[in-house]
């Protein structure tokens, strides 16, 4: 269990890194990184894209832990962990990005906004399912 | 044993050999196929990132685009499409625009049915380089390349790795025994 746990952590921080560069390469380069910080009313204008790459490294180990113990317990299929992970991504938006950031922190919903939060985030989860998928292959 | 008997027969089978190892299929390794996917993610956020700037309901940052492909064309004819068929219908043409957009997008980033992806987003793009390529301020090969990105995503299954069509592909594979239309679905993954 706890090698599983291990195991999402290692995907989560990866499959993190890896939305988090979706979000670096813009106009900017990062200025989406700042809409993440805004998420959690964060942002600033010097460090705001610091704090923004910083949470998608930390939200994305904490995914991949929960990842790790959601699916350690049970043999994993790649259907499985794929649908598992989606699941994950999932999760981070509806909390993060659309309770904190548009209940709470009052952010503007609009298409615009789901675009750019949901189908990074839904990347993100395919990331960490495939990666924690060919890992545990390759440990067994 | 194969015994030759003369150093022409020798020469032959050595031919042989060569032409069967050049044209043996190439096997990439896991690292290379993890690259790949790489690039498939980033040319799905490249299409991604340009469905912002022309958002429904209006498209608006589409128009000025479609007259300056009207205006630059290098393609007889196409002018005379763009400014009887395409701008009287611009919202239709946006919508099919922006829709065709998302979904590259979307089959790149998720690595689903991602050859299918990269055929449309070649499509796309060669519509892009016959009307925009030779349009003032624009470098011609931007749109090239552009082309080229789909052409090898079209061809390379990058999908089996980071992406849904790992999944498809046994599936697909399997049912491809009994449905012809999951034989022809199998191309695209």
């Amino acid at each position: 269990m706890l090698k599983t746990i291990r195991l999402g952590l290692l995907a989560g921080v990866t499959a993190g890194f890896l939305a988090a560069l979706l979000y670096v390469v813009d106009y900017g380069p990062g200025n989406s990184l700042d809409g993440v910080a805004q998420w959690f009313a964060l942002d600033s204008q010097g460090a705001g894209r610091i704090i923004g790459f910083l949470l998608m490294l930390v939200l994305g180990t904490v995914f991949g832990i929960l990842f790790g113990t959601v699916t350690g317990r049970r043999q994993v299929t790649l259907g499985r962990s794929l649908g598992v992970g989606l699941l994950m991504g999932f999760i981070w938006w509806v909390v993060a990005a659309f309770f904190l950031g548009t209940v709470i922190n009052h952010l503007r919903f609009n298409l615009s906004f789901w675009l750019a939060t949901f189908v990074p985030l839904l990347v993100y989860g395919l990331l960490l399912g495939s990666i924690s998928f060919r890992w545990r292959i390759q440990q067994a | 044993m194969h015994i030759s008997s003369s150093p022409r027969d020798t020469g032959t089978e050595r031919d042989a050999v060569a032409a069967s190892t050049a044209f043996a299929p190439v096997t990439l390794g896991e690292g290379s196929l993890v690259v790949l996917a790489l690039v498939r993610l980033f040319a799905g956020l490249l299409w991604f990132q340009q469905l912002f700037w022309k958002l429904p309901p209006d498209f608006a940052g589409l128009h000025r685009y479609v007259v300056t492909e009207s205006q630059y064309t290098f393609l007889p004819g196409y002018a005379y499409i763009i400014q009887h068929i395409f701008l009287p219908n611009f919202l239709l043409l946006g919508a099919f625009t922006w829709s065709a957009e998302l979904l590259v997008a979307i089959s790149l980033l998720f690595g689903v049915f991602t050859r299918f992806g990269g055929l449309l987003s070649t499509l796309l793009a060669l519509q892009l380089y016959v009307g925009l390529a030779y349009a003032p301020g624009e470098w011609y090969w931007t749109y090239g390349m552009l082309v080229l990105i789909g052409v090898v995503l079209s061809v390379i299954p990058t999908g089996r790795r980071l992406g849904v069509d790992q999944w498809l592909a046994l599936r697909l594979e399997r049912a491809g025994k009994t449905l012809r239309v999951a034989r022809l679905l199998r191309w695209f993954v």
